[in-house]
């Protein structure tokens, strides 16, 4: 299936092996005056990640590791197949938080190979296939996967055990680190703008910096299983007195989810406040901005100046470290 | 579309990086739904202070700086895919930007909305940001028929790339729809085959 919106974080639908990805208002008109869109075929890349992910690693960890080491651009000009043993045990929650970022490091679409977990995921829902077509479509879906030897035009891999919980300390969503390492020490003169922007020095660690917002939603993190680990961090536990916690569902029916499961509860218990469904704080759009010059550890998927208010400093992060920023009121190591 | 064959201006430098849409035209001012009045509001948060007085030191607000030609520093447009940093950009006045890499998604919205994008070496980059900073006056000559940039006033040049398709496109001032509204028979053809 070939899908495309105009909001470039449409490459969220990778997660299913579907083709998918942002275009221009212009294109949009395109394809309504002619169901068709004019493109240049993509190159091809493929980021395997082998092994298994430490106790508690996040698909958000995963991607922000992946990013930071590859940088915003290397992806311009490719589709993206994410691919190993780490996206084949990942959840299809986890598999979209992924493939959601792909265009922050530039490449239009990423998709992972569908198998039985995404099989079983569109089974029964509202719009998919019923009966006897389901079992046609799911034959079909099964010839989709990359054939064994294929070449891409580019290759990466990285072991998993190499990925620890990540943060970002600059203004674009390759600068991130592991929590517990140092800002790197560039001489940049963007580089250098980023870090005054944000308020940071070179070689100085984050943890312990006090945090006065944090905000757990956006198209990136905002699905049942993101509420579920936020929710069982912060069980029995309450937000730091400076903090404000903002949790956004991604849509009307995660909101209803929530409060079916009564995580809306634990929210409240906790001093979260639990706000409507959509973009909200990640772009600054409706009335939930952060203020000037003020701290965010955010779930969504940028951290570009100004772009949760003017002014606003955000760090990129897991809704894990994001519930735990906003029950500490700083930034913490996890693991210590 | 507006029709683009050549263009001599003087140009504006940004030299800085990786430049995103959301700095382009920051997400608050999206909701209009005209393409028109963008302009106003290009670059807002480096343009203005908090204060609403204008920022000096921003090259857009330094009056020595002017003309159709915007010089930005690598990975020009990314983020978002929103085309209204293309609308802002042209609205402004913009017609070329010039930069050593421009992102897929901005690099598309500009070329269909006539705004050409230049893709430079970074050593050129580097020359075209030292001899604008030096003498602003300086004029750049942009053909887009034989695809060379040039400083006025000096040999040098570099020849950029360009899909032939959209080369058309622009010299002709037709956009994607005209194209592809003109293949409907052939497009029809192929969905009959393939159903």
């Amino acid at each position: 299936m070939t899908m495309v919106c105009g909001d470039s974080h449409t490459s969220t639908h990778g997660a299913f092996g579907s083709i998918a990805f942002g275009i221009g208002t212009s294109q949009v008109a395109q394809v309504f005056a002619s169901q068709c869109l004019l493109l240049s075929k993509p190159k091809s890349m493929r980021i395997t990640v082998n092994g298994t992910l430490k106790k508690d690693i996040q698909p958000k960890d995963v991607i922000l590791y992946i990013i930071s080491k590859l940088g915003t651009d290397s992806g311009t000009g490719y589709f993206v197949e994410y691919a190993g043993d780490v996206f084949e045990a990942m959840s299809m929650e986890g598999r979209m938080t992924v493939c959601n970022m792909s265009i922050e490091m530039g490449a239009r679409g990423g998709m992972i190979a569908p198998d039985q977990k995404t099989f079983d995921y569109v089974q029964g829902r509202e719009f998919a296939p019923k009966g006897a077509d389901f079992d046609k479509k799911v034959a079909y879906w099964k010839t989709l996967p990359t054939d064994e030897g294929t070449s891409f035009d580019a290759e990466f891999k990285f072991d998993a055990a190499d990925i620890g919980h990540m943060i970002t300390y600059g203004t674009n969503p390759g600068m991130g680190m592991k929590v517990t390492e140092k800002i790197p020490s560039l001489k940049n003169d963007s580089f250098e703008k980023s870090l005054k922007y944000m308020g940071f020095n070179k070689g100085e660690s984050l943890i312990n910096k006090p945090i006065n917002y944090v905000f757990i939603g956006s198209c990136t993190n905002s699905r049942i299983e993101d509420f579920r680990i936020a929710a069982a961090y912060i069980n029995g536990k309450h937000k730091a007195e400076n903090v404000h916690a903002l949790i956004v569902p991604g849509s009307q029916q995660v909101d209803a989810q929530i409060r079916r499961e009564g995580l809306d509860k634990v929210f409240e218990e906790a001093g979260f406040e639990l706000r409507q469904a959509g973009c909200s704080a990640c772009l600054a759009m409706n009335d939930d901005k952060i203020p000037q010059g003020e701290y965010c550890v955010s779930t969504s998927n940028r951290n570009f100046e100004g772009r949760q208010g003017p002014g606003a400093r955000t760090l990129l992060a897991s809704p894990l470290m994001a519930a735990a920023t906003a029950v500490a009121g700083k930034i913490i190591d996890l693991n210590a | 579309m507006e029709a683009f064959k050549k263009l001599n201006s003087t140009a504006v430098p940004i030299q800085i990086e990786n430049i995103d849409t959301d700095q382009i035209i920051p997400a608050r001012f999206l909701k209009a739904t005209d393409r028109k009045g963008f302009g106003d509001n290009v670059f807002r948060d480096w343009r203005y202070h908090k204060d609403g007085t204008e920022n000096q030191e921003f090259p857009l607000n330094n009056t020595t700086y002017s003309g159709q030609i915007l010089i930005a520093g690598n990975n020009f447009g990314c983020g978002s895919s929103r085309e209204h940093a293309a609308w802002a950009l042209t609205g402004y006045g913009f017609k070329v930007i010039i930069s050593s890499f421009f992102a897929d998604i901005f690099k598309g919205n500009a070329l269909n909305n006539g705004l050409l994008p230049i893709q430079v070496s970074e050593a050129f980059l580097k020359v075209l940001f030292e001899t604008i900073q030096k003498n602003p006056e300086t004029h750049l000559l942009v053909d887009l028929e034989n695809q060379t940039l040039s400083i006025e006033g000096s040999d040098r040049y570099e020849t950029f790339e360009i899909s032939a398709y959209k080369k058309q496109c622009m010299i002709n001032g037709y956009d994607d729809i005209d194209y592809l509204v003109n293949n409907r028979d052939k497009i029809i053809a192929f969905e009959k085959k393939n159903s």
